[in-house]
């Protein structure tokens, strides 16, 4: 076995017996999994540690870092390890035994690699990422940091608005992954053999498209507390960075040994990325504006992974990851390919994100148990109206055929996802998330008694919505808590008021949470100082709603001089600066005016396949925005195209 | 066609749990490429099952799994062992396997966990000085005096409180042998020394301090834990310790054999008869 276990001496671990004996899941830190990667420090010129700030179970379970860490690890003179947050308890221990934070693979100290890398996923783990620099004795503020610390790099979605926390990092990596981190490595090879100093390597990655480095730039604000210019105070500074994207989704990094963790975690499973990007434009993804445009990886590629990865790791389940997984023109193929090729051996397939149609109930009835599997919608909205505001082409007509078609089929558990606080959002809407859910059970008695599988289940779960940099929203303003509190208690009450409301289960998601969120994901630099000061009065995986402590970050906020209602209540106006725009993604700022000023009018765009709306994408010249159209602007791809 | 499988778990794998190990055992077998059987009905599972259960942070040389075969085509026991080492990650280290031929009509299927009777441990003081009485540290000469007066008692009783009511239960009956060194449990069990030196092979080494060899009562019958013997030697003399002071090692598991005497899970005649692919 070349790749793992080649060097077969025992290793030492960074934690004692004792300390390993006290914590829950001890297996969270000692590494050594199936498929982990262990070189030997001799022969590797740079260290990489790669970074998930949320537990081990969260973040085993993202793709992205498996990605980069089997990319870096192909490199011979790359070594990349993991690390992730420590769970409270030897968050405790840590600080108190004075035990430098470390890597999962050689059990080191993070201080002593080249670099550290994070990856940002949620707003709500930041102040995880400063746990992670404290722990390992690394300066929060990049500005402190000294030759001896690790660069520290930020990437992932939350990048796209890094400024919040563009303090804590030495630069920000925008954009996919596959394309130019060799280019990085090699200039900080040169850049160390020629004993320059990690300003003069900084320096020259800003020159790299795609990164950005914070330090040279300087932010002003207007007296009301908007951003008044973004100065670049050094030539290599670009005012307008350009994320990166792999256009050959085909022929790229893939992990075919992906990782295979001891304990369970979230995603306990082969994921297979079928596609990256979206058709769908629905206005308050960020996902779906921001990995435009869509890319599709071919079909025998995927095959091929498939197999591979299930040989690798013996798991016994697949998962098809995407955005919309009913937009990929291959995807009967590659399904029937994975029920022939390994149902028989035990392994289970699993497929969300699909739209509810014929082909899909017929799949899915052969790789679930009907009875005990539930069918998924996301309509996000109760009504028609808002569903067009929204641009999610989702019509209540489509939804109740589904919900019938599954209902015939055997199903009798249905789960609806919305969300409350919408732009434009009135009583009226709310109500129509009860009539649905009301409508879907009328469709389940409305077939025959024997054909019923008992009682039917619906499930209707609402969050908050949170306005994201690079939507269409992202000018709206967030709706405040009181409001939303109180459209929760009046779904609540009109639920019940429905004739089948017995049949109507509703969760909800607490509105502290989304409020940070939302202050996060469009704030600016000041509020670096609010996460330091929150941290410091000990808030850490705020995630978790059993660790999260909104007093603390109230004191924070007021401490700081900082209006949470700034960032969240206002709408901003069409020329105000945002933190956020100088970072170019494709899609451009007009198109998302656009788009807002239509959502105004309730007016939808049609999806990239059905037609181009000229969002920016193209630039990229590759995806769906060069596939053959016909006259009417209908892509011809694969001569299959979606209906909404 | 079932097999069984004997296997070493050790060093950063003692901080796994059984479940996970199970969980590790599915993988690795799927990735061997081995023919296992699964289960009927809509989510087929392995048909595997495990001897007995082993606590997060004890080491051990002694574990055995039952897996039942489709099929199978190894034609030496090396090619078996080699098939399935592997998949093994550091910490975990297949020793031993035999074969057994179908249950025939009349037959019951024993399996490894129904036959459990006895377990061999090997328990060390991670540190000489960790035992204190009256806050002086206990000399290993001492602990062995007390323990040895310790055993000689008729009965140790304990007090066990179930839900319903108080139980006392006497120890010292399923205490079926005990040694502080492996010289004299190898006397006293009539094992072999190279026997002993391999089931003791991953057990940590903390050089010279105290340790003693137990046989206990395990299984579904009555299974003692060796940290009860220990806890309730030490409450009894007044002894004082830090948690996890003490590393367990599990050497070997036991069946009995018709005349009633401990013979190992996998036993001298089971390696003999066993049954290759042609």
């Amino acid at each position: 076995m070349a790749s793992q276990n080649n060097l077969k001496k025992e290793r030492n671990l960074a934690l004692s017996d004792e300390i390993l004996m006290s914590v829950e899941k001890p297996a969270r830190y000692i590494g050594g999994e199936y498929n982990s990667v262990m070189k030997d420090l001799s022969t590797v010129d740079i260290r990489f540690a790669m970074c998930f700030p949320d537990v081990y179970e969260v973040g085993m379970s993202h793709l992205g870092i498996q990605i980069i860490y089997d990319m870096f690890n192909r490199w011979e003179d790359t070594y990349c390890e993991r690390v992730y947050s420590p769970w409270p308890d030897l968050d405790q221990i840590l600080r108190k035994e004075h035990i430098p934070l470390f890597a999962l693979e050689s059990q080191d100290p993070i201080k002593k690699f080249d670099f550290l890398g994070i990856t940002l996923q949620y707003e709500m783990c930041y102040t995880n990422i400063l746990q992670i620099l404290d722990l390992s004795n690394i300066p929060l503020y990049a500005i402190d940091r000294t030759e001896d610390d690790p660069i520290v790099i930020g990437g992932g979605p939350c990048a796209y608005n890094p400024e919040p926390i563009a303090d804590f990092f030495d630069f920000f990596y925008l954009g996919e992954a596959e394309t130019v981190y060799r280019k990085l490595l090699d200039l900080y090879k040169e850049n160390k053999a020629a004993k320059k100093s990690k300003k003069q390597y900084l320096e020259q990655v800003a020159t790299i498209e795609g990164m950005y480095v914070p330090s040279l730039y300087k932010p002003s604000y207007h007296k009301d507390g908007t951003l008044e210019a973004f100065t670049p105070l050094h030539s290599n500074a670009k005012t307008k960075i350009r994320k990166q994207v792999e256009m050959q989704l085909s022929d790229t990094y893939y992990p075919e040994r992906p990782l295979v963790p001891y304990i369970k975690t979230v995603q306990d499973r082969v994921v297979l990325e079928i596609q990256r990007g979206c058709i769908r434009g629905c206005r308050f993804c960020q996902a779906g504006m921001v990995y435009r445009p869509i890319r599709e990886r071919s079909l025998d590629y995927l095959k091929e992974l498939a197999k591979k990865m299930l040989e690798s790791t013996g798991q016994e389940e697949i998962t098809l990851s995407s955005l919309s997984s009913s937009d990929y023109s291959h995807l009967e193929e590659l399904v029937y390919y994975l029920i022939d090729e390994f149902k028989g051996k035990g392994i289970n397939i699993c497929l969300p994100s699909l739209r509810i149609d014929a082909f899909s109930l017929n799949v899915m009835a052969k790789v679930q148990d009907i009875k005990k599997s539930s069918l998924t919608f996301a309509p996000e909205a109760g009504s028609q109206r808002l569903r067009d505001v929204i641009n999610k082409g989702l019509s209540e007509e489509v939804i109740l055929k589904g919900a019938k078609d599954a209902f015939e089929s055997g199903w009798n558990k249905v789960k609806l996802y919305f969300m409350l606080g919408l732009p434009t959002e009135t009583k009226e809407d709310v109500k129509g998330i009860a009539l649905l859910c009301n409508e879907i059970a009328k469709e389940y008695y409305s077939i025959p008694k024997e054909k019923r599988n008992g009682r039917v289940q619906i499930t209707a779960s609402t969050s908050f919505f949170v306005p994201k940099p690079f939507t269409p929203f992202q000018w709206a303003a967030m709706d405040s808590k009181e409001s939303y509190q109180e459209k929760q208690q009046f779904l609540k009450d009109t639920i019940r008021e429905q004739l089948n409301s017995k049949s109507i289960r509703y969760n909800w998601h607490d509105a502290k949470t989304s409020v940070l969120e939302g202050v996060f994901a469009r704030g600016d630099r000041k509020l670096s100082k609010v996460l330091v000061n929150a941290y410091q009065k000990g808030c850490i995986f705020d995630a978790w709603t059993e660790y999260f402590d909104p007093e603390k970050w109230e004191e924070a906020f007021k401490e700081e001089n900082i209006s949470i209602e700034f960032y969240t209540q206002r709408e901003r106006k069409k020329e105000e600066l945002l933190p956020w725009d100088f970072i170019d993604v494709g899609v451009t700022r007009t198109f998302l005016w656009n788009q807002y000023e239509l959502s105004k009018k309730e007016q939808v765009t049609l999806n990239c396949r059905k037609h181009c709306s000229g969002c920016g994408a193209g630039i990229f010249g590759g995806g769906v925005c060069t596939e053959a159209r016909n006259e009417e602007g209908e892509s011809l791809y694969s001569g299959s195209v979606t209906v909404l | 066609m079932r097999i069984r499988v004997k296997f070493s778990k050790y060093g950063i794998l003692k901080f796994i749990g059984h479940l996970d190990v199970m969980r590790f055992f599915q993988k690795a077998i799927r990735r061997s490429g081995i023919d296992i059987a699964y289960s009927k009905g809509f989510s087929p599972h392995q048909i595997m099952s495990f001897a007995a259960p082993l606590g997060i942070g004890i080491t051990s040389d002694g574990e055995y799994m039952d897996i039942e075969l489709s099929s199978y085509d190894f034609a030496t026991k090396e090619e078996f062992l080699d098939c399935l080492n592997r998949q093994m990650t550091e910490g975990f280290f297949i020793t031993d396997i035999v074969t057994f031929p179908d249950p025939k009509p009349n037959q019951k299927k024993e399996t490894a966990m129904s036959q459990v009777a006895a377990a061999d441990y090997k328990l060390s003081l991670k540190r000489f000085d960790c035992v204190l009485k009256n806050k002086t540290v206990v000399k290993i000469k001492e602990l062995q005096k007390c323990f040895l007066e310790f055993m000689n008692q008729e009965c140790i009783f304990i007090q066990k409180n179930t839900k319903k009511e108080e139980q006392l239960i006497d120890l010292r009956p399923y205490i079926f042998s005990y040694s502080f060194s492996s010289n004299e449990f190898s006397e006293k069990n009539s094992i072999s020394l190279d026997e002993i030196e391999k089931m003791e092979l991953h057990a940590t080494d903390y050089g010279d301090t105290f340790s003693i060899y137990l046989r206990l009562a395990a299984g579904s019958i009555k299974n003692i834990k060796p940290e009860l013997v220990i806890e309730t030697f030490m409450n009894q003399y007044g002894f004082t310790h830090p948690d996890f002071f003490i590393q367990q090692h599990r050497m070997e598991l036991y069946k009995k054999d018709t005349t009633n005497s401990f013979i190992p899970l996998i036993c001298q005649k089971e390696k003999e008869e066993m049954i290759y692919a042609e």
